[in-house]
Parts: structure tokens; sequence; C-alpha cells
């Protein structure tokens, strides 16, 4: 009797590609069209697809500002893979085709104040929707990892509003000595357990890996579990 | 050189296929899996109701594929633990329960897994792969006990249902008549609780269904288990209501000291499941190494169960087993990976 159920996020909308743009070889940046009515919190997802019927949908988390006054269409960011049966067809889009998604949903979401975000590649977006989105933040830090400084997707807005309390992390890019040359996961290592705030939220976004690494490590460092959520790229 | 495919693992649609490709006789799939599954031969030469010539097309392009364990470890219990390897080279665990006169045997469907729950050993070793069919039935096929086995748990390294199709493949030739039909009763399938193929296994499926609640409240479940972000357990929990035949359903609770073990949590899990026919299995936790998680205690794990019965629901205490040779999913790959068993 599963016909009973109505999945909460079918892909009742069909949206239009505004635009698309690849910031790096295999990095895309999608823009789409959103319902002007639509509210979405910064942290919640799309479930996408471009052809329902034969390619299941994925979901991505929404990279673009809450408010539809800064941002009037959705914006996801992501990277193809040989495998990736969705993220090739994403990637053929073109200004004026069409997807298939869902409202938003999801619960990975968080306060203006006491947070501490850490993202890797593609996970920054749900924090970069967060911080596009507000323009007075207090006590809000964000240590952001990427191969090199093009893959350091919204590294200009991060330091405009954020300041000191943006960590920037290139793993392979030494061209930038003034920011941390090596992975988050060696930033937080060598970071001492004091600068990790005990009344903060920590916020992990990224692959799986990438996640329990960094959860390990903020274990290992005196940062309480309940402190800590994660969003994963399932 | 031209890498033999395996014939282990393959449905009966895929052999047709193959009897298709090389003009053999349609009723030759069935023969194929006949030998493969009940008569377990070792080499495609000893099918001998194939002609000749059918064989020899068969092994131009096949073998039977099955692939002997590489490492098993024996507990005082008599909890066994097999490591495999797989194709691309990872380590992959399987674990067998004797318990009295029943066996089972608890299987892995992925290399790591991308869960990545707090309590979960396999989970530190990230992503590594999904496994394909043939490597799933090879667990069940090429252990020293394959022929005793009363029972599958799908509760081994990675998420079943992140792995839909390779897993329903597997139980496909388990429960299917040219396999080895059995029971759809006599396996069941773990789950964090990934909706969409949930939904397609409820569907698909007559097995039964284990899901990891482990916490009532979101926000809590969502720092043990983070794909609470994504598919919250009460969008599960209305799934598994929608369902006629609840029986099969059960949850599984590791019951953490401090944590998910109070009075709040059994009135909580009475609301959450009220409706739901589902029992629970309580079990106890396996230590991982540099875990903030603590195991309840015997009398508390007790307590617990208890006050769970008091409000109606069915609740057991599973025994733990093999903890001398770490049986806990992917504890003892996840070891070695690191290099430190």
């Amino acid at each position: 009797m599963t016909a009973m159920y109505i999945p909460l996020h079918p892909l009742k909308f069909k949206s239009k590609i505004v635009d698309q743009i690849e910031i790096y070889k295999n990095h895309f940046i999608l823009s789409f069209t959103r319902e002007p009515e639509e509210r979405f919190m910064a942290g919640q997802l799309l479930a996408l697809t471009t052809a329902p019927d034969t390619i299941p949908p994925r979901l991505y988390s929404i990279a673009s500002a809450e408010t539809a006054e800064e941002s009037t269409c959705y914006q996801i960011y992501y990277n193809t893979t040989k495998e990736g049966q969705l993220s090739n067809r994403l990637a053929a889009l073109k200004a004026g085709d069409e997807l298939h998604r869902s409202s938003p949903f999801g619960q990975f979401i968080f306060p203006k104040s006491k947070s501490y975000f850490i993202a890797v590649g593609t996970g920054i977006a749900p924090f970069l929707s967060k911080i596009k989105s507000t323009d007075h933040f207090q006590e809000v830090k964000l240590l952001h990892g990427a191969k090199n400084l093009e893959l350091l997707l919204g590294h200009e807005i991060f330091s405009s509003k954020l300041k000191k309390n943006y960590i920037p992390c290139l793993s392979q890019d030494s061209a930038y000595p003034g920011l941390f040359q090596g992975r988050v996961s060696d930033y937080l290592q060598n970071c001492d357990a004091s600068k990790l705030p005990l009344d903060y939220h920590y916020y992990l976004c990224g692959s799986a890996e990438m996640v329990v690494q960094t959860r390990d490590i903020l274990l290992s460092k005196g940062v309480p579990f309940n402190l800590i959520s994660a969003e994963i790229y399932f | 050189m031209e890498l033999k495919k395996p014939l282990l693992g393959l449905t009966l649609t895929e052999l047709q296929a193959i009897t298709q490709e090389h003009s053999m006789p349609t009723f030759a799939a069935k023969q194929i899996a006949d030998w493969i599954y009940r008569k377990r031969v070792t080499s495609i030469e000893e099918m001998s109701n194939l002609s000749l010539g059918d064989r020899q097309k068969l092994c131009e392009h096949y073998e039977i594929g099955a692939k002997k364990y590489q490492h098993l470890y024996a507990s005082v219990d008599g909890t066994k633990k097999y490591l495999f390897a797989t194709t691309k080279g990872n380590g992959i665990e399987s674990a067998l329960i004797p318990h009295e006169n029943h066996y089972t045997l608890c299987v892995s469907t992925q290399v790591g897994c991308k869960m990545g729950c707090l309590f979960c050993m396999t989970g530190k070793q990230g992503f590594q792969g999904q496994l394909s069919t043939n490597e799933i039935i090879n667990q069940i096929y090429s252990i020293d006990e394959s022929e005793q086995l009363t029972n599958i748990v799908y509760m081994g390294m990675g998420e079943p249902l992140d792995n839909y199709s390779e897993t329903i493949k597997s139980i496909e030739i388990m429960t299917a008549d040219y396999a080895y039909a059995w029971s759809p009763k006599r396996i069941t399938v773990s789950t964090v609780g990934v909706i969409p193929t949930l939904i397609r296994f409820l569907e698909e499926s007559k097995c039964n269904l284990a899901v990891s609640l482990h916490s009532p409240f979101d926000e809590e479940r969502l720092q043990l288990m983070p794909i609470q972000n994504v598919y919250p357990i009460k969008e599960v929990i209305q799934v598994l209501k929608a369902q006629k035949n609840q029986a099969r359903i059960s949850f599984e609770y590791i019951l953490f000291a401090g944590v998910n073990d109070s009075q709040k949590h059994v009135n909580e899990l009475a609301r959450l499941l009220n409706g739901l026919s589902a029992h629970i299995n309580l079990m106890r936790f396996h230590a991982i190494p540099n875990s903030p998680l603590k195991g309840t205690s015997e009398e508390k794990l007790k307590e617990f169960q208890s006050a769970l019965n008091k409000k109606g629901i069915i609740t057991t205490i599973r025994a733990s087993r093999g903890e001398d040779i770490m049986a806990a999913c992917g504890l003892l790959s996840t070891l070695q990976k690191q290099g430190s068993a």
C-alpha cells in the first residue's frame, strides 16, 4: 500500500535554465528559475533531474541567496564525474532548457550567530547561500577548503563579509602565500584547541570522507559531538 | 586479453541475454543457473547438459566467478569474520553468527559507506565504491558454512539501499526458484532510511526490513546520523505506516549512555511508532576507537526494554557477538586500512 504514501518532495516544478558557468574544469554553477512565491532557508536542498522517467533525481544544496530580492533564481554548484548519470546531463544544459525539481526541503539549517562552518569543494553551497543572504553576522566563522583559488567559490564574498573569520585553505595551489596551504584537515590538526570555541555549533558539509575525518579531528580537540552537525553528499 | 566475466551473481534474465547473444537454446539459461547456484560447479566445463560447443562459447568470455575469502577470524563465541578482496582491491567483511541450529550471515553491500554515522566504523573509510551482485552473492557462496546458512542480514559494510540495483538483484538470486529459492522471510535488509529506494524496496521485495532509528528526536538523530538532514525519521515512519505488512518491519536502536537512553526517549519512541505494529531491537554499542559515545549499562538496557514493553512496544535485546574478532561492521577492515590491526 505504498501508493498511499505521497512523497513530500515530488518533482512538481519545471524550471528554465537561466545560465550555466563552468568555473573550472568540470565544476559548474547552474542557475534556473524560481517561483516568485517560493521561500527556502539556506542549507536546504532541491531534488532535481533532467528526465524524471528515466534518470532518478539527485539532491543538490541551494547556493543562491534566500530572499527573492537578492536572487530571483536558484543556483547549485556541482561537479561532473565520469560515472555521473545526471551531472553530465546537467552540464549539457543551456539557457532556455528545462529541468524538473522539487520544492526546497531539508533540516540542515543554521542560526545567524555562533556558527562555525566547515566546507570543502562543492560542500560550500549551503554556507554560500547563508552568507549571501545575511549582512550582519555575529560570531560566524568559515573554514573553506578547495584545491585551488578558482574552486574556492565565493571567497570574495566571504572575505568581504566575514573578514578575519574567513579561513581559506588551498590544498594544491601555493601561489597565494597569504592563504593557508593545505587541507582543511591539516588546518584543524594544527589548530590550537583553544581556537575551537565550545559555545559555537559546528556545521560540516562535504563528502563522507571529509565529514568523518573533520568530525573526528574536532572530537579529538575536545568539541562535544552534540555541537557538530553534518551534511554529507549522499 | 579480455577479462572473463563472472556468471555467479547473474539473474535469470541476464543469463538469458547471454544465451541469446551466443545463439544457445533458451532453456540453457535455467540450466546454467542450476549448475551455478544449486549444483555449485567450480567450472563451466562441468555443466554437462550443455553442448560442448556451448560450453566452449561460454568459456571464452565467462567464468564461474567465485572467489575464496582472504582471511578468516574466529571468535571464542563461535562468530566468524570473513574478509574478502573486491575486484578493485579493497577489503570487505562478512560476519557469520551461529546460534543453536541457526547460521546467520551478515553481508556487505558497499566498500566503505557514505552515511557517516557517528557510531559506525565503516564510515571512517569514506566511500570507496559499490559492490557488484557477484561480490554480494560471493560472500554467501564462498564461506565455509554456505550450505548451512539459515538467514541473511544485509547489515555489513555499507547502506544496502544506496546500492539498490545490486542489492535487489542479489535478493532475487537468493529467493528465486531458478537459484536458491529461499523464503524472503529469512532475509533482512537494514537501512538508515533512504526514502526513494525504501519505497521501491517495500514495493518490490517481501524481505524483512530493519530501520536504524537510534533516536526519536530530530536534532539528536542528526548528530548521530547525518542522513536525518535529507530523510528525517518522521518521513521514514510515514512511509512505513502506509505498509500493509508491518510485521516484517523492525527498528534498530543502539543505546548510548546519557544520550538516547532516558524515559524521555521511551515516551517519544512510543509517540513516533504509535500505529505501527513493528518491534524494536535494542543493541549494545560495540565500542569503536576514539568514539565520544559509550554503551549504556546492562541495568539501564534492561530498564529501557521494560519501559518500552510497558508502552506496548515489543522490544528485544540483541546479544553481542564476536567482540574479540572486531565483528562490528567495518571495524576490522577499517583498522586494517588505517594500518592499526
